[in-house]
Order: structure tokens, then C-alpha cells, then sequence
């Protein structure tokens, strides 16, 4: 918490900075600015649309000592996320596309569980988790397609065991099930479905996710947000990507740095070429941030409209026209470096 | 409808049965279930509380002691209690030599969750009670760099424990070694998340937790092992020590009764605090906590520090001065 309010104290004293700069008085009575670092900073405020300057500046931005705090922080999740055999949930996708019903049913009960989340206001966490656990149990067992209640069952099973790892208040098993379900389990029922997935998933319920790498990413992000305001809503509009990635199975094949780091990239409208990538953290495959990136954009629904512009941009003197071309330049760029 | 119902219990029930054998817990046929199915000897009861019992055990296939911890799993309407599942959960990911081995875990028909915990031979609260605190200087700081270790590691996997004290300190006699348990309160933190009131035993419980504040973190636990710090340097809990109505009143006579200058935002949490207790004066640590050295004394001043974002770091506590003259053999 402290960190984030050094960096906004920072980057509050920049843009003031900066908007001196730009209201300078350039008449020929106001003197020279004698000192070089002026100039300097004046000549990377000129460029700072371009990727380099902003690289640079990020370096003027950084804070060692926390610096040095979040990327053992990252690091450690890092070796947690490659713990947790990543490799499983990768051959689920192969798996699930030999069986047409199973694809049905599995996006309807991730739907299901969507509705239950929305309903009691859960974290994301929770419904992240609740579909983690329903596709590592589908890797162990295979159940038989006449009958429809045993992934209901799952459903249940999977969302109550989320809860109770993330939520405060976990509403009664029978209360789980009040949102358009089509049958309902006795608590016992669902009390041997839970020992049964925690035994399945060999009781490792504390899963690496997406977002246990989102804050650490956007304080690695150049041009990150300013404000507590535009922080929260860049992490609510990241918190709705990861989500809708659990609908689709063809995310089962990156890890949840991939996807925070692509969702991230995403939400901030920004191409995934290798310098944002990296910047993130050597141990991430810029291929797979690229290919999610991808695959964001193929599958998932959301309009470029309704996404976060960097502050900064606005602060520059652009007409709405140069925004818009500025925003099609980078839709071109986009275009250009996927098709190579 | 009860067919049916009988047909899913039963396809149900013969696929947990054939789940357990390929779980954690190997089950040879016939066995009943229990102990027999944990693989382990019952000895005695070792302690009794409100989860239920804690056995000393010895491994069948090893000899060696084990501790088995039976949870009774009651309430049904709400399914397995969500204490287990943080405790087996965090502990799966945990892996330290100053925190407590979970080496199997089990359940017996659908009543009672069992975990099988490496033994060590006593907890800190009984060390410090029978054989007298730890008057050997160099056996508190040994301790207090294990128990900072542990702590550290948690926080660094972002886990709080949230119950740190002496009980759940266990120590191995021979090595002289410790080992935290008891995570069942244990949960993974976020910077930006409410959290349940009230938590662990009073006396190592933070003041931001006292003063009904539900946004605490890694801090919590820092207090508490400042707690304990200065229990095993006096050889009893530092907060039964001082007279006072309740815990809170007894911090604010320990440090003084804060004020939005020592503790910035205290009068937002606080509103009636100058209702609540009176105006004291600090009366100091060293007061109380005699025979410790200066470096020790001021390692415990930024643990025991009222306002939480000043408090010292479980990772910064490790490299302070109190433990550079440690020689580790």
C-alpha cells in the first residue's frame, strides 16, 4: 500500500512537471533553461508516444526497494505456478474436444457457476478458482454423457470449496443452489462431492492465479495508471477478461502469468511485442503472451471502445482526430506483427 | 425417485471408495476404517480442543511418531468446514523446515477429516511453562530467527497465519528446531480485501484487529510474534502482565494511548477512543521486558509498534542488528 502511494505521489509530481513544461512561456525575454537535466527530460517528454522514452521513463519511475520486494514476490509466484503441474491442464483441452457433449456441458455448467458468482457478489478469485477445480476434475475422471446431474453436482461442489477458500461469508450449500438449477443436492450429497474433489485434486486448492500477478504487473507496466480511480477500473476491466477466458477452453493451454499478462495488455490497449512483454519477467514467454494476446483478440467479445486509454496520451496536445489515428496506427502495428 | 436417488449414492459411493484407494491414503480391503486406514498406531490422546483431537500415532510403515489431528466435521448444511479446507490447502503449498510436514490426509465416513503431521515433542507454551522460559540468550534468538523465517516464507507466498502463539510453536527437542502449525485460521492475503474480526487468542492479537479494523495484513502477524518475543524473554504473555480491563487498554498503557499523530487514522477507526480509555502515558517496554539487550529491545519496539504500516517486516526482522552476532553452527 505504501508502494502505491509513493508511485502515485511520483507520477502526481511528473505530470505537474510536465504540464509546466508544456505552459513554458517561450517569448524571447524568459531566459535560457541553463540546466542540461531540464532539457533532457524536455526532449523524452517530446517523444513519449514512442516505446523507447517510455521504457526510459519507467526507470525514472521505479523504486528500488519495493522493486526489489514485488520481484521476489514475482518470482516466488512464479516457481508456485510452475509447481502446480501446469502440464494437466494443457492435455484437458486436447481431451475435452473428442467429446461434443462434454464441451456443451462444461460450458454450461461455467455458466452456471458465472451466475452464482454474480448473484452473491463473490470476488474473481472465487470464480476463477471454482472453474480451475472443475477442469482439473475432469482430467481425472470421466463421466458418462446420458446423464446431466453429476457435472450439476460438480458445479456445486467446485463453487462451495472456492468460496470457502476465498470468501468471508460462504452463503449455506442449499442457498448455493438457488440460481437456476435444475436439480438440488442434499448438503450431504454435496459434502461427499467435496471430499471427493479435494481428494482428486490432492487437496491442492491454493492455485496460482491470474490475479495474484495483476497489481505486480501494472506496477511494472510503463505509463501505468495515475489514480486510484483509473487503477481500479484497469483491474476490474482485466478482472472481466480473466473471467471470460474461463469460458473458453482454448485458454487452458497458457499459464495465469500468460494470461494476466495478456489480459493486462489488452485492457491497456497495447500491442504484445516483445519489450512489453518482457518487461513483465524474464521467466514469461513473450510466445505465449503473443499468442494469448491472440487468441483475446479472436475470442472474446469486447469492443476497443470500452477500453482504458493511458493517461498520458490525453495529457499530450492531440486533436480527437490524431487520437483516433494514433489508435488505428497501433491496430495496424498489431496486424502487421501478428502476420509476420 | 428413491431408485434413482439409491442409484446415484451407490455409483457415487463405489466411486469414492475406489477414489480413497488412489488418494493419499492407501486402503487395503477389508481394513476398518480409522486409524487402520491412516496407516498409523494410536498411542494417546496428545491434546483436546474445539476442532476435535490430536492423537500421538506411529507411522506403520516407518516407526517414526506421527501427530494425527481428527477434525469432527459437524453442521452438514454447510459441507466441509472451510478452516480445513485453508489449513490442508495452504500446508500442500508451504514448504519450509520451520513449518509443520502434513503428511497425509484422510477422511472416515464422511464424519471425521484426519491429518497426519510430522511429531515434534512440545510447543513453545509448554517449553516456556514446565522447564522455565528460555533464559539462554542464545536459545530466544534461535528461536525468534526460525519463527521470523517461517513467518517470512508465508508472507512471501502471500499467506497469512493469523493465530501465532506460543502453542502453535512447536519445537523438536534434540535440534532445538521450530516449526509453526495450526493454519486453520491461515489465509491468503490481498491488499484491497475485508477480513474476519476477531481472530486468535487475545493476547497476541494485533491492535488493529482490537479496534474492530477489518483491513490488516501481513502486520497481524508480526505483533504476535513480538508477542511471543517478549513471552519467552519473560517467561509469561506479556498483556497478562500488565493490569488492565481488556487487551486493548493494556497496549495503549504498555505504548501509550495513540493519537492521529502516533497512529495516523486512529480517530476514523476509533471514533470514541477518548470514551473508550483514558489518556496514558507509555509506560515503556523495558518496564517489563527486563534482561533483554538493546539490540533485542529494539528489534521488539517495531514489532510492538501500535501503528501497523510502521511496523517492522517479518523479512526486514531478519536482517536487523539482534541477529548478526547469531553464529548458526
Amino acid at each position: 500500500m505504501v508502494y502505491m502511494i509513493d508511485r502515485v505521489f511520483i507520477l502526481v509530481f511528473f505530470y505537474t512537471f510536465l504540464i509546466s513544461i508544456m505552459s513554458l512561456d517561450s517569448s524571447s525575454n524568459h531566459p535560457i533553461i541553463p540546466d542540461l537535466y531540464c532539457s533532457e527530460v524536455t526532449s523524452e517528454v517530446i517523444h513519449l508516444d514512442s516505446d523507447d522514452e517510455a521504457m526510459k521513463l519507467n526507470v525514472l519511475w521505479g523504486d528500488s526497494d519495493h522493486d526489489d520486494s514485488d520481484e521476489s514476490i514475482l518470482l516466488s509466484l512464479l516457481e508456485s505456478e510452475h509447481d502446480q503441474v501446469q502440464e494437466q491442464t494443457k492435455s484437458l483441452g486436447q481431451q475435452l474436444r473428442k467429446k461434443t457433449w462434454l464441451i456443451n456441458a462444461r460450458e454450461e455448467a461455467i455458466n452456471w457457476i458465472l451466475k452464482v458468482h454474480a448473484y452473491y457478489s463473490f470476488k474473481p478469485e472465487t470464480a476463477y478458482l471454482s472453474v480451475d477445480y472443475f477442469n482439473r476434475f475432469l482430467l481425472s475422471h470421466t463421466l458418462t454423457p446420458d446423464k446431466a446431474w453429476p457435472l450439476q453436482l460438480l458445479s456445486v461442489a467446485c463453487l462451495a470449496l472456492a468460496a470457502k477458500m476465498e470468501e468471508r461469508k460462504v452463503p449455506l450449500l442449499l442457498d448455493l443452489q438457488v440460481i437456476e438449477s435444475r436439480f438440488l443436492f442434499k448438503p450431504k450429497t454435496v459434502q461427499r462431492m467435496e471430499l471427493l474433489v479435494m481428494a482428486s485434486l490432492k487437496w491442492r486448492l491454493r492455485t496460482i492465479t491470474p490475479f495474484d500477478f495483476v497489481h505486480l504487473f501494472i506496477a511494472k507496466l510503463p505509463c501505468s495508471a495515475s489514480t486510484w480511480r483509473d487503477l481500479s477500473y484497469i483491474v476490474s476491466r482485466v478482472s472481466d477478461v480473466i473471467i471470460r477466458t474461463c469460458l473458453v477452453m482454448d485458454f487452458l493451454e497458457f499459464s495465469p502469468s500468460t494470461i494476466a499478462a495478456a489480459a493486462l495488455l489488452w485492457v491497456t490497449n497495447q500491442c504484445a511485442d516483445e519489450k512489453k512483454s518482457e518487461c513483465f519477467h524474464k521467466n514469461i514467454g513473450i510466445e505465449m503472451v503473443q499468442k494469448c494476446y491472440k487468441l483475446m483478440k479472436q475470442k472474446l467479445i469486447i469492443r476497443r471502445s470500452g477500453l482504458y486509454w493511458p493517461k498520458t496520451l490525453q495529457l499530450l496536445p492531440r486533436s480527437p482526430t490524431c487520437v483516433l489515428d494514433h489508435a488505428a496506427a497501433m491496430q495496424e502495428s498489431s496486424d502487421a506483427h501478428h502476420k509476420l | 425417485m428413491w431408485n434413482e436417488e439409491s442409484d446415484w449414492i451407490g455409483s457415487f459411493d463405489a466411486l469414492l471408495a475406489r477414489l480413497a484407494e488412489c488418494s493419499m491414503c492407501s486402503r487395503r480391503s477389508g481394513e476398518r476404517p480409522g486409524a487402520a486406514q491412516m496407516d498409523v498406531k494410536i498411542l494417546d490422546v496428545a491434546a483436546e480442543g474445539g476442532y476435535g483431537r490430536v492423537f500421538r500415532c506411529l507411522d506403520v510403515h516407518t516407526g517414526a511418531l506421527v501427530a494425527m489431528k481428527q477434525i469432527t466435521m459437524v453442521r452438514l448444511s454447510q459441507g466441509i468446514p472451510a478452516q480445513i479446507i485453508r489449513e490442508v490447502s495452504l500446508l500442500r503449498e508451504l514448504h519450509h523446515a520451520n513449518i509443520v510436514k502434513l503428511l497425509r490426509v484422510g477422511f472416515t465416513e464422511n464424519r471425521y477429516v484426519n491429518l497426519v503431521f510430522e511429531h515434534l515433542d512440545y510447543d513453545l507454551h509448554q517449553f516456556i511453562v514446565n522447564r522455565g522460559y528460555p533464559k539462554d540468550a542464545t536459545t530466544v534468538k534461535s528461536f525468534m530467527f526460525q519463527i521470523l523465517s517461517a513467518v517470512a516464507y508465508c508472507h512471501s507466498r502471500k499467506v497469512l497465519h493469523r493465530d501465532l502463539k506460543p502453542s502453535n510453536v512447536l519445537i523438536n527437542h534434540s535440534k532445538r528446531l521450530i516449526k509453526l502449525a495450526d493454519f486453520g485460521l491461515a489465509r491468503e492475503f490481498a491488499d484491497d480485501f475485508l477480513y474476519t474480526e476477531k481472530l486468535g487468542t487475545s493476547w497476541y492479537r494485533a491492535p488493529e484487529i482490537l479496534c474492530h479494523s477489518r483491513q490488516y495484513s501481513t502486520q497481524v502477524d508480526l505483533w504476535s510474534v513480538g508477542c511471543i518475543f517478549a513471552e519467552m524473554v519473560i517467561g509469561q504473555p506479556l498483556f497478562q502482565v500488565i493490569n488492565c480491563r481488556d487487551e486493548l487498554e493494556g497496549i495503549f498503557k504498555l505504548l501509550g494511548t495513540p493519537t492521529e499523530e502516533t497512529w495516523p487514522g486512529i480517530t476514523k477507526l476509533m471514533p470514541n477512543l477518548h470514551i473508550y480509555c483514558s489518556k496514558f502515558d507509555p509506560l515503556g517496554l523495558e518496564t517489563f521486558v527486563t534482561d533483554l539487550e538493546p539490540s533485542g529491545l529494539n528489534l521488539l519496539s517495531m514489532m510492538l509498534c501500535l501503528d501497523p504500516s510502521k511496523r517492522i517486516s517479518a523479512e526486514a526482522s531478519l536482517k536487523h542488528a539482534y541477529f548478526t552476532d547469531v553464529n548458526w553452527i
